[in-house]
C-alpha cells in the first residue's frame, strides 16, 4: 500500500461515522456466547464509499494530474484495493460500534471476525456474522446478610520459631556430610520414574530438601522425610507416587508411578551466625529488629490467611447463590492469570520463594477449579466495584509496592520495573480493586471469631517439573533469593 | 483534421501493428479532451504514420477512427555536470473516434 493511501486510511478511521440503518440479529449459542449477524444496507455502504472517494480525490497524487483533479473512475481503478480495504474497515468499525451501543452486549474479548475473507459487494447489502463471548448475566447476591467466620488468634512461639528458621534458611550455606541423612538435610539424587516397567522420566542431580511432603507439578509424595532419613550417599530409595487427576496427560491421571531416588550426596544446611556482618547485610542493627520485622511479616501472613478465609467465605456465599455459566475460553485464558495473582498475593504477604514454589505446584494441580471460582469471584466483585464505583488509585499501587519493598528489601523502583515487565502490575491493579470490593462486602457483613489453624508451612518442598508430560515453566523467578536480598 | 484514408488493401504499414501504440497518455488534459471531443492521446512509435495509428487503434479497441493528429515532441535539453544532452524525442497521436465509440482506459 502506498504511503498516501496509508495516510488516507488513518484519517478515514478518525472521521465520525453517521448512524446506519443496521439490521442486527443476536442469538445465544452456548454459555456466555452470542452469535451476531449484522446487515449493513447498500445505501450506507455507498455513502461510506462516496466519503472515501471524496477524501481520496482531495489527496491522491497521480502522475499527469494536479492534486484534486483526478477523475473518480481513475481513482477507483488505481486505488481499488486500498479503497475496498478502507470501506471495509470503516463500515465494520462503524457498524460494530453502533451495534454494541444499540444492543448493549457486553463483550469480554475481541469478536472473532475473519476480516480478510469479508468482501464488500459492489452492489447490494453487506452482511457479516461473528461470535463473541459476553459477560455472564447474573443478579448480585444480598451481601448485607452474610455472616463471616473469621479465624483469629495471637502468633504462638512455635510458629514464630518455625518462621524464623525458614527466613534464616534463605541465607544458609550447605556442607556435604558423610553421615546418614537427617530431617532438614538436602539430598542430591538422580530421579527415575517408571510406570509398568516403562521409564517415564529420568532427571539427574536434583537437590531436594528433606521435608514431610514432596510436591511435583503433577503429583505429591507424603512422608518423604521418613523415606529419606538414614539414607547415605550411594544408596537408593523407592517410593510410589500417585499422579494427580489434573495432570495434562489424561491416560496417566490417578496412576501409580514408581520413583527411584539414587542418592549421590547429602548436604547439611548451616544457618548463618547472627553477627554484625550478617546484620549489616540485612541492613538492620540488632537481632531484636530482625525478630520484630519477622513478627510483623508473620502477622501480615496471618492477615493474608484471614483475608483469604473471609474472602473464601464471601465467595462461597456468592457461589451458593450463583448458578450461572462461565465462558469456556476465558476459563482457559484466565488459568494462568489466576496463578499469577495468587503468587503475587503470597509474595506480598511475605512467603519465601521455596514456600511459594511448593504452593505453586499444589495450585497448578487444581488450577481449573480455582480459575472457575476466581472468575466467578472476579465477575461478581467487578460488578460490585462498578456499581459501587470502587476504583484502584495509583496511590494504592504505590502503597502496595512499598509494602513489598519492605518485605523483600528490594527498592520500589526495581519491584515496579519487574512487575511491569512481567505484566503483573495489571494483575495487581485488578487484585487491589477486588480486594476493595471484598472489603466493602466485609464492611457490611457480620463477623463471628473462630480459632485459627497454625501458620507453619515449612513441611513441603516443591520440584519444578512434572513427572508426566511437560507442564508450563514455573512462574516463580529463578534468580537466587540470597543474591537479590544482598543487593 | 481529416485524413485522406487509402483503402486498407493499399496501405503498407511503416511499423508492425503491435509496435505502433506504446502507451495511452492518461493525463488531466488528455482526459478533458477525451470527455469533450471523444479524442484519445497515445504515445506511438516514432516511425508510425497516421494510417498505422488508425489501423492499430481500430484493431485493438474495435472502434471507428475519424481522425488522427500527430505531434513530434522534441526531447528537452538536459545538462549533467559538463555534458550537454537531451531527453529522447517521442511521437504523440491524438485519435478522434466516431461519436458512438468509446475507449475505456480507466
Amino acid at each position: 500500500m502506498s504511503s498516501e493511501a496509508e495516510g488516507l486510511l488513518t484519517s478515514a478511521a478518525d472521521a465520525a461515522p453517521e448512524r446506519m440503518d443496521l439490521k442486527v440479529e443476536i442469538k445465544n449459542v452456548g454459555p456466555c456466547r452470542k452469535h451476531v449477524s449484522v446487515t449493513v444496507p447498500e445505501a450506507d455502504v455507498n455513502s461510506v464509499r462516496e466519503e472515501c472517494l471524496s477524501e481520496l480525490s482531495n489527496r491522491a497524487q497521480v502522475p499527469g494530474f494536479r492534486v484534486g483533479h483526478v477523475p473518480r473512475s481513475l481513482l477507483v481503478k488505481k486505488f481499488k484495493d486500498e479503497i475496498a480495504g478502507q470501506i471495509k474497515q470503516k463500515v465494520l468499525l462503524a457498524s460494530l460500534e453502533q451495534m454494541s451501543e444499540e444492543n448493549r452486549i457486553d463483550p469480554i474479548n475481541e469478536p472473532k471476525i475473519d476480516v480478510e475473507s469479508l468482501e464488500i459487494p459492489d452492489s447490494g447489502d453487506f452482511h457479516y456474522e461473528f461470535e463473541v463471548e459476553v459477560r455472564p448475566e447474573f443478579e448480585l447476591p444480598d451481601y448485607s446478610s452474610f455472616t463471616i467466620r473469621r479465624p483469629s488468634g495471637e502468633v504462638s512461639d512455635e510458629e514464630f520459631q518455625a518462621y524464623r528458621e525458614q527466613f534464616l534458611a534463605g541465607y544458609s550455606k550447605r556442607e556435604t556430610v558423610s553421615e546418614p541423612c537427617a530431617p532438614g538435610d538436602f539430598v542430591i539424587c538422580d530421579l527415575k520414574f517408571t510406570h509398568d516397567g516403562k521409564v517415564l522420566r529420568e532427571t539427574d542431580l536434583v537437590s531436594i530438601h528433606v521435608l514431610p511432603t514432596l510436591n511435583f507439578q503433577d503429583a505429591g509424595l507424603e512422608g518423604f522425610d521418613k523415606l529419606m532419613v538414614g539414607v547415605q550417599a550411594g544408596e537408593t530409595r523407592q517410593a510410589s507416587i500417585r499422579i494427580s487427576m489434573q495432570s495434562p496427560v489424561i491416560e496417566m491421571r490417578g496412576e501409580e508411578v514408581q520413583t527411584e531416588f539414587a542418592v549421590k550426596e547429602i548436604q547439611r544446611q548451616i544457618l548463618p551466625v547472627l553477627d554484625k556482618e550478617f546484620l549489616a547485610k540485612l541492613n538492620v542493627e540488632s537481632v531484636e529488629q530482625i525478630d520484630e520485622e519477622l513478627r510483623s511479616s508473620l502477622e501480615r501472613q496471618i492477615e493474608f490467611q484471614q483475608r483469604q478465609a473471609t474472602r473464601q467465605q464471601v465467595l462461597e456465599k456468592i457461589a451458593e447463590s450463583s448458578n450461572w455459566d462461565l465462558p469456556e475460553s476465558l476459563v482457559r485464558q484466565q488459568t494462568e492469570n489466576a496463578l499469577r495473582r495468587e503468587l503475587l498475593e503470597m509474595s506480598q504477604a511475605g512467603f519465601t520463594r521455596d514456600q511459594i514454589l511448593s504452593r505453586e505446584n499444589e495450585i497448578r494441580r487444581s488450577a481449573i477449579d480455582n480459575t472457575r471460582q476466581a472468575l466467578k469471584e472476579h465477575f461478581v466483585l467487578d460488578r460490585l466495584a462498578t456499581e459501587q464505583k470502587i476504583e484502584c488509585d495509583p496511590a494504592d499501587i504505590d502503597r502496595e509496592l512499598l509494602l513489598m519493598s519492605f518485605q523483600s528489601g528490594e527498592p520500589v523502583r526495581k519491584i515496579r520495573a519487574r512487575l511491569t515487565k512481567s505484566g503483573m502490575i495489571e494483575n495487581m491493579e485488578a487484585q487491589l480493586r477486588e480486594r476493595k470490593a471484598v472489603d466493602f462486602i466485609l464492611s457490611k457483613a457480620k463477623f463471628e471469631d473462630v480459632k485459627r489453624e497454625p501458620m507453619a508451612r515449612n513441611d513441603s518442598v516443591g520440584i519444578r517439573f512434572a513427572i508426566c508430560g511437560n507442564m508450563n515453566a514455573s512462574l516463580v523467578d529463578d534468580s537466587e533469593p540470597a543474591e537479590e536480598a544482598a543487593e | 483534421m481529416g485524413v485522406d484514408m487509402p483503402k486498407p488493401s493499399e496501405h503498407v504499414p511503416a511499423v508492425e501493428q503491435h509496435y505502433v501504440i506504446r502507451r495511452p497518455l492518461v493525463t488531466e488534459k488528455g482526459t478533458h479532451v477525451s470527455e469533450r471531443h471523444n479524442a484519445y492521446s497515445f504515445e506511438v512509435h516514432p516511425l508510425a504514420t497516421k494510417l498505422d495509428v488508425k489501423a492499430a487503434v481500430e484493431n485493438m479497441w474495435n472502434v471507428r477512427v475519424v481522425g488522427v493528429r500527430i505531434q513530434n515532441r522534441i526531447g528537452k535539453p538536459r545538462r549533467y555536470k559538463m555534458t550537454i544532452g537531451h531527453t529522447k524525442g517521442w511521437k504523440k497521436a491524438i485519435v478522434k473516434l466516431h461519436d458512438e465509440d468509446r475507449i475505456a482506459f480507466f
